[in-house]
């Protein structure tokens, strides 16, 4: 019994080292000192507690993400293929897909005639695609058709997950640090948590997570722009405008090349330059892969000061993007004249190639260089560009500070990737830094206070072995903590009084085997003997006790989300630590005080 | 020290009967206060915002506060003093945003008139309150929605920048390949960035004499639609909780000793909910984790209870069991009363200490529940053992 019991003190006292040890980076600051390599050391063992955003303040927010846009897009691309595949393989021409307006998984394929839809060409390529859309029903030449069910949870978890990778791609860019975005696929929603921040950055933060961000290279059709200005509806509407002296369109030509385009001011107060453009080319048929972009520009007065007015111009483009930002390697601020600030743009490898093609057969035309629908220029292609490199020059010639900050978000969102559905906040929380403090210095007293009462009582009702059960409480207290820092769990404001109140349910083990222990002794064991039969009988009855508390904290930290996970969190470590320290060290102690056959037991 | 120097020998199941009726009675109040008088939800589940504003002038009074948030119109609110110093303030108003109905269809009509021709067809406000989106037949250029909306009344600039006042524009999607003829939707949004409550409630404060320099020291809003989602997920967490337990219980134990753990359970439960209906107490996120707690720890409780009359049951030669069950009662009581008073310490210092923080009504629903966790362990579990046992037995005779 002596060399067991040797043992098992060199165990403890072994476990207490580590304990200690582990707990050093959550209890003590870095030292400036010499000692700061062996603490770096020691840090990467244990990483010590993070403290929780209620307690070290900062911003969290809930993303609803649009899951329903993400849904669209793959029907609208599905049916798309469909489509082009009927024109190749079937050689159906002419089928028009619709989209149904009441969902968003649904859609018709509008062939020309039934016979076409009927023929077993047609049935084949239907065929193809069944594992993506079944055929729900027909009616006459139209085919009624439905994603399925999986692709449709896919898409959905996909778009979520990119959705969480677009995000914390950003907010790193940002140089935020110990930020958390946590998708919850269920819910289709996403949490972000972003600690300490200064309450100036909010918005901002706010803005470059929610911005779509989509990026668009348009080639300009210059040379099918005389055609389009200057024959059919088009010409007989500019010959109106030219008549009418009032008119808040005009028509210029671009200086050197005499291309046209128009332009209309915004109103003070009314319309905007751009719906006053969108109004007078509505009806006019485009040709085929043409549309019609608009920029936003600044009024320059005769020596090319700008002036406060806004006026709007067209581009006649393609309408089928050259390239998009998907391909964006890297953007970057640079600086150009008079140090204005500009966005460098490098695609990827394949990128690289489409741009080169795309610039190859495009020389000494323009390409619209279009964020979010509004074109930010169109730069004239002056020789094919292999290298992948291109820049944004940023539309509207503002302040410099302006035009800093802007070129600065934009590089954020571009390097991040657009969102692959839209998103938006539908909770939103944030915490003073002074909040935290004062609720941590609450939490250190209570902790103090509570464990100090329970120490004394312990003391006074069970006298030596009380003792006993204190000493397991403190042993307790530093296994929790060493725990939680090698774990580096996050530290709540409900996690410390998870925390206390396993210290108040801690004693609940002593207290069931002493209580046994008494009994024993009543029935007239002696005292060795009646703690051996005392700790033997309530070890199952302890353990069928904690183990509902135990269930209990498992759900709730399946449940819970940030603070209540922290409780979670705490009650389970506590209950693991207090069950050990109540069974073990308490035991190690009372043996000590009956190793020799007294008859007499403080308890 | 001993409570009970000798062995005790209290007739607990011969007062059984009083205490089921006390135990009924307060369980139906308490069903009756829940299902009638509805508990005061928080807005984790009802949605709503909460704000939490250090003033610097004592003329910062709840009176002054709730006049300054009525002249901006709102209509459900709470202010309370809470936190570490005196003139800190906890603001609870059931808006997300400060635009309601009436207001709603008031800005929608204005921004529909400046738009001009161009149709309008959809326009929602984000459950924050700071965000619009509208969608629109035709595109339109984002300075012409702003300034219709702007127009229209609508807060568009954030109180210190004016960066905030931009609008995003998600163009619909379109065809992207030559040999495309999608044709389907033709619609337009928009995302317009407003000012949120929270904002306007703090730059209405400072715009007082008794305003200037209010800090904001916490701010939460919670969409309706995520606080229905929350108090959901927090029902069947309770159920789940319930149901391992039971299983485990069954498992380990006997069946017979599961009704009356369940019941106890409930006892708990409902009176927790019920003091907290009464006493006009937020049931929050948290209250659910306390409520989670009680589960775990007032089974605690009764467990040992059980294991003792399982013990005695194998040994004693007693045929009844409500003997047993007294004589196990009275074996466990000190440890019973024992570990619920060192809890009961420990929350208590909880309550006291975290009085000026978020985890008052936490750790108060855990002083409420350890007191009645301890209270239905004896009178409310062991005796349904009792009962359910006889009920049983006498079914079988028949």
């Amino acid at each position: 019994m002596e060399r067991k019991w040797l043992w098992r003190v060199i165990f403890l006292v072994l476990l207490i080292g580590v304990s200690v040890a582990a707990s050093v980076t959550t209890v003590v600051r870095a030292p400036e000192n010499d000692q700061k390599d062996n603490y770096a050391a020691l840090r990467k063992l244990f990483p010590g507690i993070n403290l929780g955003l209620d307690l070290q303040g900062g911003l969290r927010l809930i993303y609803e993400v649009g899951v329903d846009a993400a849904i669209e897009d793959k029907r609208d691309h599905i049916a798309e293929s469909i489509v082009h595949e009927l024109g190749e393989k079937a050689k159906i021409k002419n089928v028009k897909a619709v989209g149904s307006k009441e969902n968003d998984y649904e859609f018709d394929l509008v062939f020309p005639d039934a016979g076409k839809m009927r023929s077993d060409a047609a049935k084949e390529v239907l065929k193809d695609y069944r594992r993506m859309a079944v055929e729900t029903s027909e009616s006459a030449s139209t085919v009624h058709m439905e994603l399925k069910e999986e692709i449709i949870e896919e898409t959905k978890e996909m778009s979520i997950k990119q959705a969480v990778e677009t995000i914390g791609i950003r907010i790193d860019k940002m140089g935020l640090a110990n930020t958390a975005v946590i998708p919850r696929i269920a819910n289709q929603d996403i949490i972000v948590q972003i600690p300490g921040i200064d309450e100036k950055q909010i918005s901002r933060i706010k803005r470059i997570i929610a911005q779509t961000a989509r990026l668009e290279l348009k080639i300009v059709d210059d040379q099918g722009t005389t055609a389009f200005f200057t024959t059919g509806v088009m010409k007989e509407k500019l010959a109106a405008l030219a008549a009418d002296k009032n008119a808040s369109i005009s028509l210029h030509q671009e200086p050197g090349s005499g291309h046209y385009y128009l332009s209309a001011k915004n109103e003070l107060r009314g319309k905007s330059g751009r719906q006053i453009l969108e109004a007078f080319l509505e009806g006019v048929e485009l040709p085929e892969n043409r549309e019609i972009s608009y920029q936003e520009q600044q009024g320059k007065d005769g020596a090319g000061n700008p002036t406060a007015d806004v006026t709007w111009r067209t581009y006649f483009t393609e309408k089928v993007a050259g390239i998009t930002g998907e391909y964006i390697d890297e953007a970057a601020v640079a600086f150009g004249e008079q140090g204005k600030p500009y966005v460098s743009l490098r695609f990827n490898q394949e990128g690289a190639g489409i741009f080169a093609d795309l610039t190859g057969e495009n020389v000494k035309e323009r390409m619209a260089i279009i964020l979010d629908g509004k074109v930010q220029s169109a730069p004239v292609i002056q020789e094919k560009i292999s290298g992948g490199n291109c820049q944004i020059t940023l539309g509207r010639a503002d302040a410099l500070d302006n035009l800093m900050a802007e070129a600065k978000d934009l590089v954020v969102v571009l390097n991040a990737g657009a969102l692959p559905a839209p998103i938006k906040p539908v909770t939103e929380s944030t915490i003073g830094p002074q909040l935290g403090d004062d609720a941590i210095e609450m939490g250190k007293i209570a902790f103090v206070i509570a464990i100090l009462v329970i120490l004394v009582f312990m003391i006074i009702y069970y006298k030596g072995a009380g003792f006993a059960a204190d000493l397991a409480l403190v042993c307790n207290g530093v296994f929790i903590v060493a725990i939680l820092s090698g774990a580096a769990a996050t530290l709540t404001l409900p996690g410390i009084a998870g925390i206390i109140l396993t210290m108040g349910m801690a004693v609940d083990a002593n207290v069931i085997i002493y209580e046994r222990i008494r009994e024993e002794l009543r029935g007239g064991k002696s005292p060795r003997a009646a703690v051996d039969a005392g700790f033997k009988r309530a070890f199952w009855t302890i353990f069928d006790a904690q183990i509902t508390t135990f269930i209990a904290g498992v759900v709730m930290f399946q449940y819970g989300t940030g603070a209540i996970k922290g409780f979670a969190v705490t009650l389970l470590v506590g209950i693991v630590t207090s069950m050990f320290s109540a069974i073990f060290v308490s035991r190690l102690v009372l043996d000590f005080m009956t190793r020799r056959r007294t008859d007499q037991l403080s308890i | 020290m001993q409570i009970f120097k000798n062995k005790t020998n209290f007739d607990f199941m011969g007062k059984a009967r009083t205490f089921a009726i006390l135990s009924t009675v307060a369980v139906v109040v308490s069903l009756a206060a829940t299902l009638l008088l509805k508990p005061k939800f928080g807005i984790d589940f009802v949605g709503g915002t909460e704000i939490q504003v250090k003033f610097k002038d004592s003329q910062a009074t709840v009176g002054n506060i709730k006049s300054v948030l009525k002249k901006m119109g709102f209509t459900g609110m709470d202010v309370v003093s809470f936190g570490a110093s005196e003139t800190e303030y906890l603001i609870r108003l059931k808006e997300v945003s400060s635009i309601d109905d009436t207001k709603r269809s008031q800005l929608k009509s204005g921004f529909e008139k400046n738009l001009g021709k161009t149709k309008l067809n959809k326009f929602e406000f984000s459950p924050g309150g700071d965000k619009l989106t509208v969608n629109l037949a035709a595109e339109l250029p984002i300075a012409e929605v702003e300034s219709a909306a702007k127009s229209a009344g609508l807060d568009l600039t954030g109180e210190a920048n004016d960066e905030d006042a931009e609008a995003t524009e998600e163009t619909a999607r379109r065809c992207e390949s030559s040999t495309c003829t999608w044709t389907f939707k033709d619609m337009f949004v928009y995302e317009i960035s407003l000012t949120g409550v929270t904002e306007q409630v703090m730059s209405e404060f400072r715009k007082e004499s008794w305003g200037e320099g209010a800090e904001k020291m916490r701010s939460e809003w919670v969409g309706a639609k995520v606080g229905e989602q929350l108090r959901n997920a927090g029902i069947s967490s309770i159920l789940y909780a319930l149901v391992f337990i039971m299983v485990y219980i069954a498992f380990r134990f006997d069946l017979r000793f599961a009704p009356g753990a369940v019941i106890a359970l409930l006892h708990d439960i409902f009176i927790t909910l019920g003091i907290f209906t009464l006493l006009r107490i937020e049931v929050t996120l948290a209250t659910v984790a306390a409520l989670l707690t009680i589960v775990g720890y007032s089974l605690n409780d009764t467990i040992v209870v059980f294991d003792r009359i399982r013990e005695n049951l194998a040994v004693s030669r007693e045929v009844k069991l409500q003997a047993v069950v007294n004589r196990s009662l009275n074996e466990t009581l000190s440890r019973t009363i024992m570990t619920s008073v060192t809890t009961l310490l420990a929350v208590l210092v909880l309550y006291t200490v975290g009085w000026k923080t978020s985890l008052r009504d936490f750790s108060f629903a855990l002083v409420v529940g350890v007191i009645v966790g301890t209270y239905s362990s004896i009178y409310v579990a062991t005796p349904a053992v009792v009962w359910f046992d006889r009920f049983f037995s006498k079914k079988e005779k028949a």
